[in-house]
């Protein structure tokens, strides 16, 4: 896991979003299917790293992008589409913690991404992927965001700090932190 | 060395793992999803069209001092003002007045104590449920004015009011 620096990225070009955010605000919903179909996977995924399960992570993109249409009126350009999008998303993530802490292990789907096809398909490798879930699972939810925010969506420091509303210096703490634990509790399956 | 190795080696599986993805949804989700924000339109239409016809019979004007207007209403037991701010719960939207006001009365009556500001706080306080931050904070905060700060102080006090409505408060009605 290389430091990003995000002066070599380049930074994708959001002006689709941008206009679909406009017409919605402007009342027009179909607009809404171009923002779905772009940002489905990236929110399922961002989730289910977080629930580990595919349904109700697919339940929380769909309340996001709900709150997201809601909040179209709102919406001001300054910052990129994906600060906006992902700040919704932890709120929501969040929100679910605070209703669903009572009832832990509801449905564990940690099966499914194994069974999508894995060249590296022993059982080592296996074991390993699954240690990697439930550690990233365990670990305090701002280092997750932060570290799935950068890892899994590519964000740079700016945005992530921008989205979770935390100095950049924190958000290098918390990855830093992640990264730490997740090498901590995995580097035992590499001498195995 | 070998150390260094096996982090560099255990990062770049771990970067893997991270890119890996979820099956796709594709068509089926966005059009779940799109069902579900076109239902949405229609409820915040119909509830627009609700909060519309109440205005037209609230007593304060909507402006920029609306949440001032309608706390100094309530602090002189203007019947017409509870009694609006009561017919707002059931809506949606009305908890989020609701909040402000409470908040600004709680904020309030630090410094000058009313009968009525002074039964809210007690009531409030007691009656404060620890449901903080719950679903309905992040909503407030967008259809709000009012800064999330602000919300997540009013939060015990918005689940007591949609929970048990304003009847709990002594209005003195």
């Amino acid at each position: 896991m290389p430091e990003n620096d995000d002066s070599f990225k380049q930074r994708p070009d959001y002006s689709e979003e941008l206009n679909a955010m406009s017409a919605l605000a402007r009342g027009d919903t179909s607009a809404m299917e171009i923002i779905v179909k772009k940002w489905q996977k990236p929110l399922i995924n961002f989730f289910y790293r977080s629930v580990k399960s595919f349904q109700t992570a697919e339940d929380l993109a769909q309340n996001t992008f709900i709150k997201l249409y809601k909040a179209a009126g709102t919406y001001e350009p300054k910052a990129a589409f994906p600060t906006f999008l992902f700040f919704i998303a932890r709120n929501i993530l969040i929100n679910n913690y605070r209703s669903t802490s009572k009832r832990k292990n509801e449905t564990n789907d940690s099966e499914l991404l194994n069974n999508i096809e894995d060249a590296k398909n022993d059982l080592s490798y296996k074991e390993l992927e699954n240690a990697f879930e439930e550690a990233v699972q365990e670990l305090p939810e701002n280092q997750r965001t932060a570290i799935l925010l950068l890892q899994q969506q590519e964000l740079s420091y700016e945005e992530i700090s921008a989205t979770m509303n935390t100095p950049i210096a924190n958000i290098k703490t918390l990855i830093h932190r992640a990264r730490k634990t997740l090498r901590d509790k995995l580097t035992i399956y590499l001498q195995k | 060395m070998n150390n260094k190795n096996n982090i560099d080696s255990l990062d770049e599986i771990l970067d893997g793992f991270f890119k890996k993805e979820v099956p796709s949804t594709d068509e089926s989700f966005t059009q779940k999803v799109l069902i579900a924000i076109n239902k949405e339109k229609e409820l915040i239409n119909a509830k627009n069209e609700q909060i519309n016809k109440l205005f037209k019979t609230f007593p304060v004007e909507p402006n920029k001092d609306f949440t001032k207007n309608v706390l100094e209403k309530i602090n002189k037991q203007d019947k017409n003002t509870i009694s609006f701010v009561k017919k707002l719960l059931p809506i949606g939207l009305a908890a989020s007045l609701a909040a402000i006001v409470v908040s600004i009365v709680i904020k309030n009556n630090q410094s000058e104590q009313s009968p009525t500001t002074s039964n809210l706080t007690v009531a409030a306080n007691e009656n404060a449920i620890d449901k903080t931050l719950g679903a309905n904070l992040f909503e407030l905060s967008l259809e709000s004015e009012v800064s999330l700060s602000e919300l997540i102080k009013a939060s015990e006090i918005i689940t007591t009011l949609e929970t048990d409505n304003l009847e709990m408060f002594a209005f003195n009605e």
